[in-house]
């Protein structure tokens, strides 16, 4: 079906149109079999009419001898010029033996001969079944009804009327009526065609309005949406109205969205700059305490290697707290290697921690891959270490890890079934200095996730009552993607 | 004197005056030696008659030749256009009243026809074996004349008319002849002369599906006759009228109609062929049984 058939706007109209049309066809043929039923009946009737008006005549013209008064009563009022068609009705009657006495078709079936020779003749004597019946009875020969009707005088029988209705006059009948009710119908259909299709399409046409401006959701902005659909207080006119009562709300959410958005930007630039200045601020202090001890302290007992070492030290904090923050991926050659992987789980092994829980390692990446060996370790044991330390934490822990590839991705997946992470928690578990364990420095998740930016990855957290998952998905650098 | 009273009396006169107020018709009986179907051109005549005789005058038609008979013998009829073969089986009894001029002369002939598309019989000898249409068996020119030839044509063989065709049948009319050969009911048949002509005249689509094979000698015309009990005063005058029809112009146009020159006095001897014939057949038939 083509695009055009499957909207309502043709559907609804042509759907319409085939209704009245089938309505029409089913409507001629019940008419047309009814007319054909009543077509044959009243053949059927006519015949014997006639023949019972013809007989009273036709026998005294049989015992009489008289042929001419028989043929004036069978040619009736039509006169002698009157072309014979083929089809027309004809008369004939027989006289005791079966002989033609007198017919209205001389041609066909001359005076005197007997009729039991002509194909007539077998299907009258087949419906007589050799009988010689008191009553009108009909049969059908050659496309035609007929009639045989005995002449009875004084019920003793001296011959017999044969009427042939018209060849094929049902048909021809049933043709002339139906083509007069076609033809009515095919002007009633001129008019209720085009009325049908221009309601169908009125009908459709506020829902064609209001899909074509769901199309626009989504694709331009909400502002510039302007959706004026004339319906009226149908079902469709309430659908109208309710779309554009949600298209003004989805405006308002928006709005209020983007200052939350906004708000929530603000908010985590305090909490991170809070962060940075409570990171600097604690090696400041002792720095300063520092000084300010080595003033205090009478020259000759002063050391200033001690103090240089403590400012040292506290000037190494910030140093290490910056460098932190500006996370960056040294480029670096070395792709990484299954080697790495295992270190890692070596690793994570020799920990202490890793002792309490059930550690599922699956490992399915064979070969090197094209991303940065650094990395990945990095990424890789930060996310381990810390599912090892939450499963750690309510026993019996468990983690699992796995670790996949497909033709264009490296994919990470660290489960453990540690306490659920709050949804609040969830949202701002990659910011900086948000340490969910006392004595960590809250960059673990940071540094993870500016790495995984950086190799324009995506990284997710999903918590629920049965696990905390950290996947992380990396693209494989254009070129190398295609090499793989 | 009353104004009203006068025109009253001048009513009762007029009425008194009128032609056939109270006086019974005369009764003329018609046979199909003419077309007389010709229900207008009939009215015309009789009104025609009227005007003359002073009386009513009623047409009375009959299908059949013997009706009319019956009819004059019974007194119930006080003239008749009759064939010359009852005329002369009646000779006795009947007066000639009038005989028409046809074509110059009182005569006329019998046609034997067949179908327009039977191109092969030349002759009544070569109509065996088909169905043969009579007019009338009291019609001289559609039965005697006929019947005679055949006794002619085969003088061997007793009653040819009923054993030389496979089917005959009377038609009660000349014009019912030519129908039945046009249409094929019968396969030939014997008609008079003068209304074959007629016909061809009035309707030609209906003698054009007929071809005359053969043409009888001339016989006299058939002629109108009246009873010999007809009051010799009514008799004389319905001929005088008949016989001077031809000199006013109405009367010419009514004879123009019926294709007649005029009708003319004429002695009984006019029909001796017929009785000739008609003996002939008579002694052949008191032969047979």
């Amino acid at each position: 079906m083509s695009a055009a058939l499957r909207s309502l706007r043709l559907r609804v109209p042509l759907s319409l149109v085939l209704v009245t049309l089938l309505t029409f066809l089913f409507v001629s043929i019940a008419i047309g079999i009814q007319t054909s039923i009543n077509l044959q009946a009243d053949q059927e009737r006519s015949l014997a009419a006639q023949a019972h008006a013809l007989a009273p005549i036709l026998t005294e013209a049989l015992l009489h001898d008289d042929v001419w008064t028989a043929y004036t009563a069978l040619r009736g009022r039509r006169s002698p010029p009157d072309a014979q068609t083929p089809d027309a009705p004809f008369h004939l009657v027989l006289d005791e033996q079966g002989r033609i006495f007198v017919s209205d078709r001389p041609g066909d079936f001359p005076l005197g001969t007997p009729l039991q020779a002509t194909p007539l003749g077998r299907a009258l004597a087949a419906h007589l079944g050799g009988g010689t019946p008191r009553a009108v009875s009909q049969f059908a020969f050659d496309d035609r009804q007929l009639v045989h009707a005995p002449l009875l005088s004084e019920d003793a029988p001296v011959g017999a009327l044969l009427i042939a209705g018209p060849r094929g006059a049902i048909h021809q009948r049933l043709l002339e009526i139906l083509g007069g009710g076609l033809l009515v119908m095919l002007m009633l259909l001129l008019v209720i065609v085009p009325l049908g299709w221009l309601w169908g399409s009125r009908l459709v046409h506020p829902l064609v309005q209001l899909a074509a401006c769901m199309r626009q959701v989504g694709r331009r902005p909400m502002e510039a949406l302007e959706c004026p659909i004339e319906a009226g207080r149908d079902e469709i006119g309430d659908l109208a109205r309710g779309f554009q009562s949600m298209l003004a709300e989805l405006r308002d959410k928006q709005a209020l969205e983007r200052q939350m958005i906004a708000q929530d930007r603000l908010a985590a630039i305090g909490r991170i700059a809070g962060g940075v200045a409570h990171e600097i601020n604690n090696p400041l202090a002792g720095m300063l305490v520092a000084i300010d001890n080595y003033r205090r302290t009478p020259p000759q007992r002063r050391d200033p290697e001690r103090t240089l070492a403590l400012i040292e030290r506290g000037l190494g904090h910030i140093r290490d707290t910056v460098s932190a923050l500006l996370v960056e991926c040294r480029v670096e050659q070395r792709r990484c290697s299954p080697d790495d992987i295992e270190d890692v789980h070596r690793l994570i092994l020799a920990d202490d921690a890793t002792r309490r829980v059930r550690l599922e390692w699956d490992n399915r990446l064979r070969g090197e891959l094209p991303l940065p060996a650094t990395a990945i370790r990095q990424i890789l044991l930060n996310l381990v270490l810390n599912a090892v330390q939450a499963a750690g934490e309510s026993p019996p822990g468990e983690v699992a890890v796995t670790l996949e590839r497909d033709r264009r991705h490296l994919r990470m997946q660290v489960r453990n079934s540690g306490e659920p992470i709050p949804q609040a928690e969830l949202e701002r578990i990659f910011e900086p200095f948000r340490s969910g364990r006392p004595g960590g420095t809250g960059l673990g998740l940071w540094i993870t996730y500016q790495i995984v930016e950086q190799l324009a990855g995506e990284i997710v957290a999903r918590s629920d009552e049965a696990a905390t998952c950290f996947e992380v998905s990396l693209p494989f650098p254009h070129d190398a993607a295609e090499a793989a | 004197m009353q104004r009203r009273t006068f025109l009253g009396l001048l009513g009762c006169l007029a009425a008194g005056v009128r032609a056939g107020d109270g006086r019974p018709p005369i009764r003329i009986g018609l046979t199909p030696v003419i077309l007389d179907d010709r229900v207008a051109f009939l009215r015309r005549w009789a009104h025609w008659l009227e005007a003359r005789l002073d009386q009513p005058v009623a047409f009375v038609q009959r299908a059949k030749y013997q009706d009319i008979m019956e009819l004059l013998s019974s007194d119930q009829l006080d003239a008749a256009w009759i064939c010359g073969y009852p005329y002369v089986r009646h000779l006795d009894s009947l007066d000639l009243l009038a005989v028409p001029v046809y074509q110059g002369r009182p005569l006329y002939r019998s046609y034997i026809i067949t179908r327009a598309d039977n191109q092969k019989a030349q002759g009544m000898q070569d109509l065996a074996r088909g169905v043969f249409a009579f007019s009338d068996p009291l019609s001289n020119s559609g039965y005697l004349y006929p019947v005679y030839r055949l006794h002619q044509l085969f003088p061997h063989l007793p009653q040819p008319q009923r054993r030389l065709f496979r089917r005959t049948f009377f038609t009660w009319g000349h014009r019912h002849v030519i129908e039945a050969v046009g249409v094929g009911l019968a396969d030939a048949g014997a008609v008079d002369g003068y209304v074959w002509d007629q016909l061809a005249r009035l309707h030609p689509e209906l003698t054009a599906r007929t071809r005359i094979v053969e043409r009888s000698p001339e016989f006299g015309f058939p002629p109108l006759v009246a009873p010999h009990h007809l009051e010799t005063e009514r008799r004389e005058r319905l001929a005088e009228v008949l016989g001077h029809m031809h000199e006013e112009p109405q009367g010419r146009r009514l004879l123009a109609s019926l294709g007649l020159d005029r009708f003319a006095f004429r002695t009984p001897s006019l029909y001796a062929g017929i009785a000739l014939m008609a003996s002939s057949v008579a002694d052949e038939r008191s032969q047979d049984s």
